[in-house]
């Protein structure tokens, strides 16, 4: 069925058969298959083109190594950029798509950067750009534009996010040989275990490999293992999860994809989930990563790591060529030769760097294969693929000496070597060393509570990987609190000693204008760019990294990262350890910003506070608004009403007769004990042990540095029992500041806070007739002025449900606040409107009760901003002289009470026109910034009672200059309006109407 | 969500209770007396609760308690409680109108609550009470003997039912 498909063995569901697109032709694969194995066996070599030179690039690796093979995946709203062909697992229907090229992969115009490469090397951009600086944002729409691979979704994704938290006492990340044994020890031991793996299915490379375990094929015991894990209750196994970062306190984010493999996620699941995992000790068994060696044309499609070639061939029964070269410093690619000549391809020859021979069980794999020691790849031949390779003589001194002869070949398979992955050892702050028998940076030292096994920590033999799992669970079990009884077997293996590998970290070029020598295949970073970097000053990897790009894509480097390193060390004629390494950095994949957010999105972005009287505003025509996290009726409006007009009468409406405003969403808190007075006395500015039972008072709290903190009424319900109302927005911040105050402060006063926020409900009726509405609710003789007066309290009933009634006012007019057990919100809401029918009673909004206050001079969050002080806002009469409290002294200070502050005080637009919110309050009608500035206008509103734009300001003197005109100008919008400087209280000075 | 594992349930319910108080500052040796009142054996202390006879008593905090019941009459109970505590330095609030109470029922219950709060679900066994995060929501969770009872502000109630009705999903409801 497929070209490169060999018809017989792998562990792909040959049953299945499942057809796919790329680049819009259709293919088939098998289930089983990844979109790389399926496109290797259909017999497609060209991928993708590379993110700086548009080269042609093919699969290359065949995990999350891969740096070249990146797709563009799905299409419309579930399209996504940048996947790794490698790493996705082909299901019926699956589309992908090459990025960054146009128009096709096979022709791309962008490719004529290539052949002007010379003039576009390293540092190109910093070095061209800079000239003239003035022009930067210029260049910047063009590099922009042919900066970035692949495209976003612009739909909405239609997928569900989610996240999730778990513990337990034994993370093991990994579920490779070391992995799988860590998990079995663990778990044996009574500890609660959760084994994670980035891959579909457990094992590791021992899916990929030729491999026997306990004189069983090693996938045999990779099931039985996986099979007992998945039984025992205390271990959780999950695959397909990758865990891409380590946070403190052992804490591991995982990315679980949950529905990537399926064309779309059913109907109750969600695509992807962000575990956070706080594990008592972590097992790292996280692997290692072959990696390549820089010759030239190294990066053309056909030059593969070998174990990606074996793991095609073992796996997939995938051919990735038909005729192969092998190319190594090592033994393990050794094995690749056995594995492609089950697969039906021929192998050329081996090369290998070395002039020692390979061990035994390397020379096994390669029967009669002509093997060349001491020699080296120095060329790849082929415009668009390999054609041929040329072979030179390798010297101990790294040079290449001779003829090359030349070796026809589709097919390159490299090994550098292994690289531990440390990415998460080193987010948990793990050291490394650098380890010269691997050329790799390995642990130091295990953590006291990460322990890292298997080739992770440098063990490469398959025996040390699994000794090393089995030690790390054990030990970690123990750890956490659980010891094993009887000693776990470790399985047996039939590890036969490797020879020591050549380090070889590129091999010279064998004459000038030989094709490129590439470390980082991603970025199109050669070994010629880390010379010019080095010439140009660039020694530290750090720089390095950063001016030429090295590792610094979405591969983060895992193939060439060490090679950079290396060739940086040669250059400064140095030692690797003293070059050092980047810093390791979550996350360790790409993590969607789908699971990052979860469900935390749209109208879930935060939380919605909604009175208890919500659903009635929105069913009477409110507009609602936001206030801070709550919902709050901004106003009603009737039919055929402009938003002006339904403001205006509104606020008529209580001006002239009576209505009602929720103001559930006020701070309310209790504060009770036999210290609740004392309490008070040290927060507020003013006196509270005066207040009798019954009765309310204005209360202004201050912060420590003596600025103005909070206001509100505090009504004295009981003897020890206050009940304080705060500004809606801070009452959190007030409640937090009066608990740091009680229990660390004064712990020695007896004094109990709660927030009754929430408990309950506020309503205010306001209007000349709110009395007369009252009357009908509680009784006349209830309501009268000798039985409630101003800032008196009242508990009392309404309907049968106990009510606690206020007289209070915030809009200037003969008003009450009637606060409910929100429960009963709705009953008494309608009560009242029932019994305000005789009245005309009608409902208004925020904006309304705004008008009304700034009529009435009252303060809100747009005048205390923190930096006003009790005088500023004329409250300097209430501030207790013989008696301290909170931020007492620092009001005191000079800079606080000195001439020139601003001061609150009213304004009056003289032209009519509107006057702006924020604007500066300046001398000149034409002032232009910079200009001096007297202050400025915290709050305006058309007075409807006064027929005028007023508006409230904190201005230098203020209350010194009533009557000056000075101009109100908003840089902004760009209007300035004259004004003239008023008394703060417009309306009723005296009082007259809420006292009435 | 688990290879291997059926799509367990789970089931939510909104409670309404009665009453629901906070109690401060209660010392232990005065406590008994008062809570044989209500069937409460003793103060619970650091995380737990104690049943009583149509009443629960959750720790709160240091010094403090939720106590609950589902059908004492409000009034009469706190009138009750502030007898009881006038010889006392401790204080009771009426809350009994400010929470939502969503019951968790299920196989799956502390998966649910797993995918909203950042503490240790499994490690609570029943009588536990701990106070945490359930998504954006600060929450009060009471594991009980086949259910968790979560308690928010009332004010956040219909956003945690949307909260909740959105995570549900996998959970066949």
């Amino acid at each position: 069925m497929n070209s490169h498909r060999h018809p017989v063995g792998g562990t792909i569901n040959r049953g299945h058969s499942i057809t796919f697109r790329f680049d819009g032709r259709t293919y088939s694969a098998y289930e089983g298959d990844t979109l790389a194995s399926a496109l290797l066996a259909n017999g497609v070599r060209i991928v993708g083109r590379s993110f700086k030179y548009h080269r042609p690039r093919g699969i290359f690796g065949m995990g999350v190594e891969e740096p070249s093979s990146m797709v563009q995946l799905r299409s419309g709203p579930r399209s996504e950029p940048n996947v790794r062909a490698t790493e996705v697992e082909v299901f019926d229907g699956l589309e992908a798509f090459s990025q960054h090229c146009w128009p096709s992969v096979n022709l791309d115009f962008g490719a004529v950067i290539n052949f002007a490469s010379p003039i576009f090397p390293s540092g190109f951009y910093y070095k061209t750009f800079m000239w003239p600086a003035s022009k930067w944002m210029f260049y910047e729409r063009f590099i922009r534009k042919a900066a970035g691979l692949g495209k976003s979704a612009i739909e909405r994704d239609p997928d569900s996010y989610s996240k999730f938290y778990q513990f337990c006492d034994v993370l093991v990340v990994g579920a490779g040989p070391a992995g799988l044994s860590a998990a079995l020890s663990a778990a044996r031991a009574g500890a609660t275990v959760v084994l994670v793996d980035e891959n579909g299915q457990t094992g590791g490379r021992l899916n990929f490999d030729d491999a026997a375990v306990d004189g069983k094929p090693a996938q045999e015991w990779v099931y039985q293992s996986t099979e007992k894990l998945k039984l025992m209750p205390n271990v959780e196994v999950l695959c397909r999860t990758t865990a891409f970062g380590f946070y403190d306190q052992n804490l591991v984010g995982a990315l679980e994809r949950i529905a990537d493999h399926q064309r779309e996620p059913d109907g109750r699941e969600d695509r992807q989930r962000l575990r956070l995992i706080r594990a008592k000790q972590v097992v790292l068994a996280t692997g290692a990563i072959e990696r390549s060696i820089p010759f030239s044309g190294n990066d053309k499609p056909g030059v593969m790591l070998a174990s990606a070639v074996r793991g095609y061939a073992n796996r997939f029964a995938v051919r990735c060529g038909k005729k192969a070269v092998v190319f190594t410093n090592n033994d393990s690619a050794y094995a690749t030769v056995s594995a492609l000549k089950s697969v039906g391809v021929t192998v050329e020859a081996v090369i290998d760097c070395r002039l020692a021979s390979p061990g035994e069980s390397a020379l096994k794999h390669i029967g009669n294969t002509p093997l060349k020691q001491g020699f080296a790849i120095s060329r790849v031949r082929g415009l668009r693929r390999v054609k041929s390779v040329e072979v030179s003589r390798f010297q101990d001194n790294g040079e290449v000496i001779g003829s090359a002869e030349t070796l026809t070949c589709d097919l390159l398979c490299v090994s550098g070597g292994w690289t531990p992955t440390v990415h998460l050892f080193s987010h948990a702050q793990g050291k490394l060393n650098f380890d010269e028998e691997i050329g790799a940076f390995v642990p130091r030292e295990q953590l006291g509570s990460v322990q890292v096994a298997g080739s992770a920590n440098g063990s490469m033999s398959l025996g040390a990987c699994l000794r090393q799992g089995y030690d790390a669970g054990s030990f970690s079990s123990m750890k956490s609190g659980h010891k094993s009884e009887q000693k776990a077997k470790v399985p047996q293996v039939d590890d036969r000693p490797e020879a020591p590998m050549q380090l070889l970290w590129q091999v010279p070029k064998v004459r000038r204008g030989a094709a490129k020598r590439f470390v980082d295949i991603q970025n199109d970073v050669t070994v010629e760019d880390i010379e010019l970097a080095f010439s140009e000053g660039y020694v530290s990897v750090e720089h390095l990294k950063r001016y030429t790009t090295l590792g610094m894509g979405t591969d983060q480097g895992r193939t060439s990262n060490i090679n950079g390193l290396a060739n940086l060390a040669r250059l400064r004629e140095t030692d690797i350890p003293s070059v050092g390494h980047t810093t390791f950095r979550p996350p360790y994949t790409p993590v969607s910003m789908g699971a990052l957010a979860g469900g935390d999105f749209g109208t879930h972005l935060s939380p919605v506070r909604r009175t208890p009287l919500h659903d009635w505003h929105r069913s009477n025509r409110a507009e609602m608004q936001n206030s801070g996290v709550w919902k709050r009726p901004f106003f009603y409006i009737k039919t055929g009403e402009q938003v002006r007009d339904a403001i205006i009468r509104e606020t008529r409406q209580v001006r002239e007769k009576v209505g009602i405003v929720d103001v559930s969403t006020l701070g309310k808190i209790e504060v009770q004990g036999r210290d609740a007075a004392e309490f008070l006395e040290r927060v507020y500015i003013n006196r509270w042990k005066s207040l009798p039972v019954g009765r309310c008072r204005y209360g202004l709290m201050l912060r420590e540095d003596g600025f103005v903190f909070d206001d509100g009424t505090t009504t004295r319900v009981a003897e020890n029992e206050y009940y304080m109302t705060t500004t809606t927005a801070n009452a959190g911040p007030v409640l937090e500041h009066l608990e740091f105050y009680a229990q660390t402060v004064w712990p020695e006063l007896h004094v109990h806070l709660t927030s009754v926020s929430d408990q309950w409900a506020g309503m205010a009726l306001a209007g000349p007739d709110s009395r007369n509405v009252l009357g009908v609710l509680i009784g006349e003789s209830e309501a009268a002025n000798e039985n409630l007066p101003y800032m008196g309290y009242l508990a009392t009933r309404i309907e049968g449900v106990a009510v606690r009634i206020f007289r209070v006012s915030f809009s200037g007019e003969l008003g009450y606040e009637i606060h409910i057990p929100s429960k009963f919100a709705q009953q008494v809401w309608q009560a009242v409107l029932e019994a305000g029918r005789e009245w005309d009673i009608a409902p208004y909004g925020m904006e309304a009760m705004t008008v009304m206050r700034i009529e009435k001079g009252h303060v809100v969050a747009a005048e205390l901003d923190g930096r006003t002080t009790a005088a500023d806002l004329g409250f300097e009469r209430m501030m207790k002289k013989d008696v301290d409290f909170v931020g007492k002294r620092l009001a005191e200070r000079d800079a606080l009470v000195s001439a020139g502050r601003k001061q609150l005080v009213g304004v009056v637009s003289l032209s009519g026109r509107p006057i702006p919110k924020g604007a500066q309050i300046v001398a000149e009608q034409d002032a232009r910034p910079p200009a001096t500035t007297k202050g400025h206008v915290t709050s305006s509103c058309y007075s409807p009672l006064m027929d005028k734009e007023i508006g409230l300001a904190l201005i230098a003197d203020g209350r010194q200059i009533y009557g000056k005109e000075l101009y109100a100008a908003s840089p902004l919008t760009g209007r300035t309006v004259p004004v003239e400087i008023a008394h703060h209280i417009f309306v009723d000075p005296k009082g007259e109407r809420t006292r009435g | 969500m688990v290879e291997g594992r059926s799509i367990p349930s789970v089931t939510l319910q909104e409670r309404f209770v009665e009453t629901l108080f906070q109690i401060h500052g209660l010392e232990s040796e005065a406590a008994g007396d008062i809570l044989k009142t209500f069937g409460i054996k003793s103060l619970p202390h650091d995380g737990r609760s104690c049943l009583g006879d149509d009443a629960v008593m959750m720790w709160n905090g240091p010094g403090e308690w939720m106590f609950e019941s589902e059908f004492r009459p409000v009034e009469e109970t706190l009138n009750s409680l502030r007898e009881l505590f006038v010889s006392t330095d401790a204080t009771v609030t009426d809350l009994s109108s400010a929470r939502t109470i969503v019951r968790v029922l299920g196989s799956s219950r502390r998966d649910f609550l797993k995918k909203g709060c950042p503490a240790d679900i499994d490690a609570m066994k029943e009588g536990d009470v701990i106070t945490s995060l359930i998504g954006h929501f600060t929450a009060t969770i009471h594991c009980r003997s086949d259910c968790f009872d979560v308690y928010v502000l009332q004010s956040f109630g219909t956003d945690f039912w949307h909260w909740c009705r959105q995570n549900i999903r996998e959970f066949n409801i």
